[in-house]
């Protein structure tokens, strides 16, 4: 017998088994303790799902409610909090408990709306390390969650305007754009007037801001500790049982130490103590130059390589787009506006108009290739958009592009045994969903005879491999960069013009690795 | 429930059924085929728990014993249905499941960072799943497919779930 359990277990789940299959995964789960771990493992992802698409829901529906916004200063929110978490999970969580009758039956109308759970935007980091396998970068939007920064700077951009630096080794965990715990480490707010009431916790206390720029430091072997440099904020105890319970208030240039027992010790705060958002962006402008200039003497040294076959590095621009190459195959830049790039000193072309485009020739015919560039596109897929598309659509000229499901996409005609044309097209799973939007991003996709294989590379980690149809050599000629040229029907074209920035990109005669692609990755990412 | 901080054994009745309520929910889950029958059983449980729980100094083995009382029975109820399991089978899955609570806590908490793990639009997929109302052939419509290739997809969301979780655990005990 040779069932997949795994699927043999959600469609037990389901409840799409027959009476044979159901009775055959009896019998396995009652000889097989890994095969019930597995079923109790799946049982339990199954209840936290449903628990995580509850507290979801319950959340959505706080934030849709009139009180929101205005908890901070609800009395009513105040007095009740202490039994928020409590409260909360029962009442939402477990919904059905007081009756899910409260909830309307979630939109399945027409259109669905995108919808985005970030809380706040990762806006700069300096040296930062992050604990675990996921390291954010500058630029990325944030959800709740956890942030454990084991060391460098880091500043995030609250959806509610509160801007926080978090210092490294800190753990910070978002809750929502008008909240967060404090679990360890030293951060330091600035809260303009339409955050106020933004709340972070630590272990001794909540401290609610009422429009002030503070200092924060937790888990010493004092406790807690705020330093007010501006403003006022106020302390509630953390322990709603303490004697004294009332909230304090700490005004501009007041510190205090909060120890866990509860024993509180005045001082006097001192603000250069915490590194300032000037800090932040003047040493976060200087790493930028550093990797610039590294930038720059990498690309120097790669456009000598002789696997590079064409390479624009959208450096001095003109009216002409540079071929730093062997073949100098300049291109001409139609319509684009000269813009910044990876890095403010760094040129770009910004496309946006269904006519912006570089017109290039491109000479070789190829059996092996790579094609890689550096992208921030703007816009939310919907359609096709053009990255390098050849003129028309013609035996073995390729189309790179990216679909309007947010695939990468590589698509060239082939000819079948028979002598027909065919055309083919090799997608990668979707790579530019909303998140990626305006974040720079480095995609490959390399084609190979040899091996027979089209792969697609985001960040130089492959995202997709997939077998030939046929072994066509490639040859591209006339072909625009951000845009479909001169295509099939005359009069008038499909609209495929990229929209966003390109500031790199290059033509290798051979299919990169993914280690190769890696360390390219590495050496040029912002 | 309106004013809980009124009533002092209510408080501390909602911060112990908190505290255990996700751990009972999956135990009650284990031994049951659906989603729905586990829901209905953790409303009878509720309410048994609530009605009994002045008299109880030892919350956890009682609740979890309450639970599994309440699920045996409406198990008898539905006997003769298909797709239950017997009786040998879920007494053997329920003592299994009880010991492996702590260990499904602890894989509960890493499926928040697998979940970001995840591509945007299938985080939004399975979650939308889940949400109560959500009817998957609606939800199939919407997205353009047949609802055999929906459940394909979240079958393979779930199995990538459930690998993560399993290996950031074991990660996590190998450091």
């Amino acid at each position: 017998m040779n069932h997949d359990w795994h699927d043999l277990i959600q469609r037990y789940i389901a409840g799409t088994l027959s009476d044979e299959e159901a009775l055959a995964l009896q019998n396995a789960l009652k000889s097989d303790a890994d095969l019930r771990v597995l079923y109790l493992d799946y049982m339990n992802l199954d209840v936290a799902l449903g628990s995580h698409a509850e507290s979801r829901a319950a959340v959505n529906e706080i934030l849709a409610s009139p009180m929101a916004g205005e908890t901070s200063r609800s009395a009513h929110w105040l007095s009740w909090r202490p039994l928020a978490a409590a409260a909360a999970l029962v009442l939402f969580v477990g919904g059905w408990v007081i009756g899910s009758s409260a909830r309307k039956a979630p939109m399945l109308s027409e259109k669905p709306e995108a919808v985005d759970d970030g809380v706040a935007l990762l806006t700069q980091v300096v040296d930062a390390n992050w604990r675990g396998t996921h390291q954010p970068r500058a630029g990325n939007i944030l959800s709740a969650g956890r942030l454990q920064l084991t060391s460098g700077l880091a500043q995030l951009e609250f959806y509610s305007g509160a801007r926080v630096i978090l210092e490294g080794p800190s753990d910070l965990e978002l809750v929502s754009a008008n909240r967060a715990v404090c679990h360890s480490g030293r951060i330091r707010a600035w809260v303009p007037p339409q955050a106020r009431g933004f709340q972070v916790v630590s272990p001794e206390f909540e401290l609610i801001d009422l429009g002030t720029e503070f200092g924060m430091e937790v888990g010493g072997t004092t406790g807690s500790k705020v330093e007010v440099f501006d403003g006022e904020v106020e302390l509630h105890p953390a322990d709603a049982g303490a004697p004294s319970s009332t909230p304090l208030r700490l005004l501009e240039g007041a510190g205090i130490a909060w120890a866990s027992t509860g024993q509180r010790t005045d001082f006097r705060a001192n603000a250069s103590g915490f590194p300032s958002f000037d800090d932040v962006r003047s040493r976060s402008d200087l790493r930028a130059k550093e990797r610039y200039a590294a930038w720059q003497k990498w690309s120097r040294a790669v456009s000598n390589d002789s696997r590079v076959s064409v390479r624009y590095d959208f450096e001095k621009l003109d009216a002409r787009l540079i071929d730093s190459g062997p073949q100098h195959a300049d291109g001409t830049i139609i319509g684009c506006e000269v813009s910044n790039g990876r890095w403010a000193e760094k040129g770009a072309l910004e496309f946006k108009r269904p006519s912006d485009r570089v017109r290039v020739n491109i000479p070789g015919s190829y059996d092996t290739l790579t094609l890689s560039a550096w992208i921030r596109l703007d816009t939310i897929p919907g359609r096709m958009q053009g990255l390098l598309l050849t003129d028309g659509h013609e035996l073995g000229c390729p189309h790179w592009q990216i679909a309007p499901t947010g695939q990468l996409r590589f698509g060239v005609l082939v000819a079948a045994p028979d002598g027909a044309l065919k055309g083919t097209g090799y997608g990668s799973p979707e790579l530019f969903h909303p998140r990626r939007v305006g974040v720079w991003t480095f995609v490959a996709t390399t084609y190979d005879t040899h091996v027979g294989k089209v792969r697609h590379f985001l960040n130089g980690k492959e995202m997709s491999t997939e077998s030939l149809v046929g072994r066509q050599t490639l040859r591209i000629g006339k072909a625009d960069i951000g845009n479909w040229g001169l295509p099939i029907a005359n009069g008038s074209w499909p609209v495929r013009n990229f929209v966003g920035r390109i500031d790199e990109m290059t033509l290798w005669n051979v299919a990169l690795t993914e280690s190769e692609l890696l360390e390219i990755y590495q050496n040029t990412r912002p | 429930m309106s004013q809980p901080s009124d009533h002092p054994p209510h408080d501390h009745f909602l911060r112990l059924y908190a505290e255990h309520e996700v751990a009972l929910h999956t135990f009650v889950r284990s031994m049951l085929p659906t989603r729905e029958e586990a829901l209905e059983v953790m409303q009878e449980v509720i309410v048994i728990l609530w009605q009994k729980f002045s008299q109880v100094d030892d919350f956890r083995p009682w609740a979890f014993g309450v639970a599994r009382l309440a699920t045996l029975r409406h198990l008898e109820r539905r006997k003769r249905d298909r797709h239950v399991f017997d009786n040998e089978l879920v007494s053997q899955l329920a003592d299994e499941s009880a010991a492996m609570s702590e260990h499904h806590s602890d894989q509960r908490e890493a499926l928040e960072s697998c979940l970001q793990k995840l591509p945007a639009t299938q985080r939004e997929l399975v979650i939308n799943a889940y949400t109560k109302g959500t009817r998957m052939d609606d939800l199939a419509t919407r997205r353009g497919q047949t609802p055999m290739a929906l459940y394909k997809l979240l079958h393979r969301i779930r199995q990538a779930l459930l690998e993560c979780v399993r290996r950031t655990l074991a990660q996590e005990e190998t450091i």
